[in-house]
């Protein structure tokens, strides 16, 4: 007790200010006293979490205060009023454009901005005050006091307009961004929000922000002729522009796009996100230059120790100059490219290709966070609008439109007036009922479209909950579907076996198996899976994708044509039925109507549906099976034991491996999870058949997979690549899916060399299997492959 | 060697965080220390050298309900002093640790976090049968990417929470 007491002394409370300091000392004493042996103390509110970040004070490395020892004269007592050299203001906003980047690189502000002395003195200015004006936001820090500050009268114009204008710039963005980061990014995984209690000028209009700017842009050009160098002084303008546009970018949520109408350009709308692309690829081309000038002592640890700290003491984060400089670029090149793309969309299948290869497959870690969030904002409006739709789209007419896309177009049960005459009551218990499930699946594309700008480990991690709500609706609407059609006939008969249609449950169907494919996938992509899993995932990939592929040319392409069918020869020999009549007329007009404008909706849905997406599920069960038996030989091969699991696996087994993994599927009805059982059977390594023959036979069968996949995904490729017969499902200049379907073939030309290689190695050996058979020569490894699901499984020769 | 449990004296207490703070990277607060060592003092191994008394290695971990469902092991901390690493030390404190996890608290699963590039760690505990069950964006604060491992041990740990009933207390 008495070394902590000495300690305190030590610190030297200053307590001349009795007003504002208490004295704890010997309240703190006797609270403690009370304290017994090996118990903790602690708020309910503090938890694991804060604790590990928490303040210990005395100690070098945790408490904040003793940064006072470690703080050179210079960043103590630095005054963020003094004059500056037009060449020193080029390089405080270089460095501080390099900070945001760093910031936004999953850093945080303390240690980024706020490091900043002149950032964090406006902002310290400004949230003190009651004003919340523009003019008290000074650089002047009233603890500080220059006796004479120096610098020329330009010096001084420099550090009073321009330095103040950029600072304010900066932080109004800065505001703005986090103001994203917490409504739509997930804290401190994407972004980190903590401020030190400081309020980025909330209430400044964000125009006299502007015109601050512009003001100094002005009159700096306005002093050119008195001033300097004049490289420097459009060096510095183009700084302040670019800080303009930065400042412009939250226009872009005031713009709105309409899906299916000829929108107009948006270019000229957007051309500030084009023109900061250029001003910093020809005009500022580095933010090292005038690296050397930054005045000593305006960056440092200071705030950590000046104001209010959750958190412990963190060194300074800086992102390499170059790093920062391609990101600040790529942040308004990636923003201009998505909204350009966005607003090119003509149609839903362009929609959803765009959003699931362009947005959501491209949110890797090269992908600008602030954009990411940005996005999801355009994409969704607050009132649940579709990129700002003044006409009525939102997530509920969005999801009706994808639903008519795979396979519900026309559907009965959609045409509420179609429906055969009921009783009020029932009509109503129904239309509750039908209400009930559109909310749902409004609900679950919302979380679907949502989750397309999440980094991609949150994107699976909420595609595993999403599974869950599928699953759910998917018994709901078969039961709703089956019970409107059984007592009152309500839903489409499917042509031929007088059995209903039920276009809502094939389409949550094919939604969960895809959705449950892709989680699958993503394992490989995230590299959660070790070798000895990869023949399992790719087993039950493939298990479902034939599903997949099973339901899109079964149940839904019967649905799609016994639509045309009744729309054509049905409706027809109905009509003829008909007495001659207004009802006849009207029958016939409707007829004629669907006859021009649904029935090729439905032809352009039936091609898309056999052309791509049957395709792409063909060719996932063929190279997955391809796979799946490539490791079969292996395993004869004894390069790899499929039955075995860790190496020391004695608290738990390759079979409980196997159920935690495919835990996320355990609980789905249909298709049931397959057991481990089902694995060990499906791979067919029977040791009896271990014969010369029979594995020359089993590597056969896998060269003969993969050329099929091969073929699959260069007859895919062909479509996509072929305008006339994809250009309306596929946004022209995205290249998204054909990239993903080149992958895919690379792939399958990867694994036909690989396999060919082991035939060789078996070819060579005149022992066929013995060489092989020796467990220790060879080995498999695990590198990136041709594609994010396909990792390059290789057999190594052990060194 | 000698394996033991924290004995719990304030001597003992600044040895283990002095070799933690040491050899990991993120700083911990001694409230992290005291919320482990004395709320599970069982779940503290140490290891010393026989004829030296110099505390080698340690490992730290803890156990708690798991959404009110499962029973989790966690395992917080583990250090081996870089001398003695590669002689199988932090392999016996896992196991020991799994081992008593299952014996006095009859856990459905172990968990843990770790960086996607600590190689060795990775390798350690997915030798014992531990799986990457999921990938954490950034989750350390330099920015590196982390996996949450998982030992599964009962039914239980196979089964999702929402179809699992509650522990209640
Ligand atoms: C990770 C750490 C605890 C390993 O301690 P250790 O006593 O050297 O580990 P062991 O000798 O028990 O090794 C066990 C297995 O892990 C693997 N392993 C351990 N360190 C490894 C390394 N650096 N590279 C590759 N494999 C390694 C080995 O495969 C070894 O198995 P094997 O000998 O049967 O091949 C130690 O390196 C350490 O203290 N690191 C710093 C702290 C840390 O990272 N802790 C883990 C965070 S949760």
């Amino acid at each position: 007790m008495n070394n902590i007491k000495d300690g305190l002394d030590d610190l030297n409370l200053n307590l001349k200010d009795p007003d504002n300091y208490v004295d704890i000392t010997d309240l703190l004493f006797a609270s403690v006293k009370s304290i017994e042996n090996h118990q903790v103390v602690k708020s309910k509110y503090f938890d694991l979490l804060e604790g590990t970040r928490a303040v210990e004070t005395d100690n070098i490395r945790l408490d904040t205060g003793m940064l006072r020892y470690e703080l050179s004269e210079e960043e103590l007592a630095f005054d963020p009023s003094l004059p500056i050299s037009v060449k020193s203001m080029i390089a405080v906003m270089d460095k501080l454009y390099t900070l945001l980047m760093s910031w936004l690189n999953n850093s945080s502000l303390p240690v980024t901005i706020l490091s900043c002395r002149y950032v964090q003195t406006i902002l310290q200015n400004y949230t003190a005050s009651v004003t919340k004006s523009i003019d008290i936001c000074s650089l002047s820090d009233p603890r500080i006091r220059t006796e004479n500050k120096g610098g020329n009268e330009f010096e001084k114009f420099l550090s009073e307009k321009v330095l103040k204008a950029f600072i304010l710039g900066l932080c109004k963005y800065v505001g703005f961004v986090l103001g994203v980061g917490t409504s739509i990014l997930y804290e401190e995984e994407d972004l980190t929000t903590r401020n030190m209690d400081l309020d980025f000028l909330s209430q400044l209009d964000k125009k006299s922000v502007l015109e601050e700017i512009r003001s100094a842009i002005f009159l700096i050009n306005d002093k050119k002729d008195s001033a300097g160098n004049l490289i420097d002084l459009d060096n510095l303008i183009y700084r302040l522009e670019i800080l303009h546009k930065m400042n412009e970018i939250e226009s872009i949520l005031k713009l709105s796009f309409e899906i299916e109408q000829t929108t107009y350009s948006i270019k000229p709308t957007i051309a500030f996100l084009d023109e900061s692309v250029y001003i910093l690829q020809t005009q500022i081309k580095s933010l090292s230059n005038y690296r050397s000038y930054i005045p000593p002592g305006s960056f440092s640890k200071f705030v950590q120790l000046d104001l209010n700290n959750k958190s412990i003491t963190t060194e300074l984060y800086e992102l390499d100059t170059t790093e920062s400089f391609n990101n600040l670029v790529n942040m308004f090149s990636q923003l201009n490219e998505s909204l350009l793309k966005s607003s090119e969309i003509s149609n839903y299948y362009q929609f959803q290709n765009f959003i699931q290869y362009e947005i959501t497959n491209n949110m890797n870690s090269t992908f600008n966070v602030f954009v990411r969030g940005l996005f999801q904002l355009f994409l969704i409006r607050d009132n649940k609008a579709i990129m700002g739709s003044t006409r009525g789209e939102n997530i509920l007419t969005v999801t009706q439109k994808m639903m008519e896309n795979l396979n519900t177009i026309d559907s009965q049960i959609f045409d509420v007036n179609g429906w055969p005459d009921l009783k009020e009551p029932i009509k109503q218990d129904i239309l509750n009922k039908f209400d009930q499930l559109l909310n749902d699946l409004e609900s679950i594309s919302y979380h679907t479209l949502s989750n397309s700008t999440n980094n991609r480990c949150r994107q699976r991690q909420l595609m595993s909950r999403g599974l869950l709500v599928w699953d759910t609706l998917q018994v709901a609407s078969e039961n709703f579907e089956l019970e409107v059609w059984e007592n009152f006939r309500i839903g489409d008969e499917l042509e031929g076996n007088n059995q209903p249609s039920l276009p809502i449950s094939s389409y949550i169907y094919y939604n969960k198996l895809s959705l449950m494919i892709d989680i699958l996938f993503r394992g490989f992509e995230l590299d959660l899976y070790k070798i000895f899993e990869a023949p399992q995932i790719y087993w039950y990939i493939s298990y479902l994708s034939q599903l997949a592929l099973e339901l899109l040319q079964g149940r839904i392409r019967h649905q799609l044509e016994s639509k045309v069918q009744y729309l054509t020869t049905g409706l027809s020999k109905k009509i003829k039925k008909l007495k001659a009549g207004d009802k006849k007329e009207k029958m016939k007009k409707l007829q004629q109507e669907k006859l021009t404008h649904v029935v090729p909706k439905i032809n352009l849905t039936i091609q898309y549906n056999e052309n791509y997406l049957s395709k792409l599920f063909e060719g996932y069960f063929r190279i997955t099976d391809a796979i799946k038996i490539y490791f079969s030989l292996l395993h004869f091969v004894k390069v790899i034991d499929l039955l075995k699991g860790p190496p020391k696996s004695k608290y738990t087994s390759l079979e409980n491996i196997y159920n935690l993994r495919m835990k996320p599927f355990s609980s789905i009805g249909v298709p049931s999870l397959p057991t481990f059982e089902h694995y060990k059977s499906a791979i067919e390594i029977n040791e009896t058949n271990v014969t010369k023959e029979n594995v020359r036979k089993i590597y056969s069968h896998c060269l003969d997979e993969f050329n099929e996949a091969k073929n699959i995904f260069r007859d895919l490729l062909e479509f996509i690549e072929n305008k006339k017969l994809s250009g309306y499902y596929f946004l022209d200049g995205c290249s998204g899916n054909e990239e993903w379907i080149k992958a895919l073939k690379k792939t399958c030309i990867h694994y036909l060399v690989e396999v060919k290689k082991l035939g060789k190695m078996l070819d060579e050996d005149n022992a066929a299997l013995t060489t092989a058979n020796d467990k220790k020569k060879y080995d498999l490894e695990l590198e990136t492959g041709f594609h994010i699901y396909f990792p390059k499984i290789t057999v190594r020769e052990r060194s | 060697m000698n394996f033991s449990t924290f004995n719990q004296t304030a001597e003992e207490f600044e040895e283990i965080s002095a070799l933690i703070s040491s050899h990991l990277s993120e700083p911990y607060s001694i409230y992290v220390y005291w919320f482990f060592l004395n709320t599970w003092p069982e779940y503290c191994i140490t290891v010393r050298l026989e004829n030296d008394p110099k505390l080698v290695g340690v490992i730290i971990s803890k156990v708690e309900k798991h959404r009110d469902v499962r029973l989790r092991g966690y395992i917080g901390m583990l250090v081996i002093d870089p001398v003695h690493r590669g002689k199988g030390l932090a392999s016996k404190l896992v196991e020991m640790t799994i081992e008593r996890m299952i014996q006095i608290d009859n856990v459905d699963e172990i968990s843990l976090e770790t960086e996607v590039i600590n190689k060795g760690a990775l390798k350690l505990y997915e030798s014992l049968g531990f799986m990457r069950t999921k990938r954490l964006y950034r989750y350390y604060l330099n920015t590196h990417d982390a996996f949450r491992l998982i030992l599964p041990i009962t039914e239980k740990s196979m089964k999702r929470v929402a179809f699992l009933p509650a522990l209640g207390t």
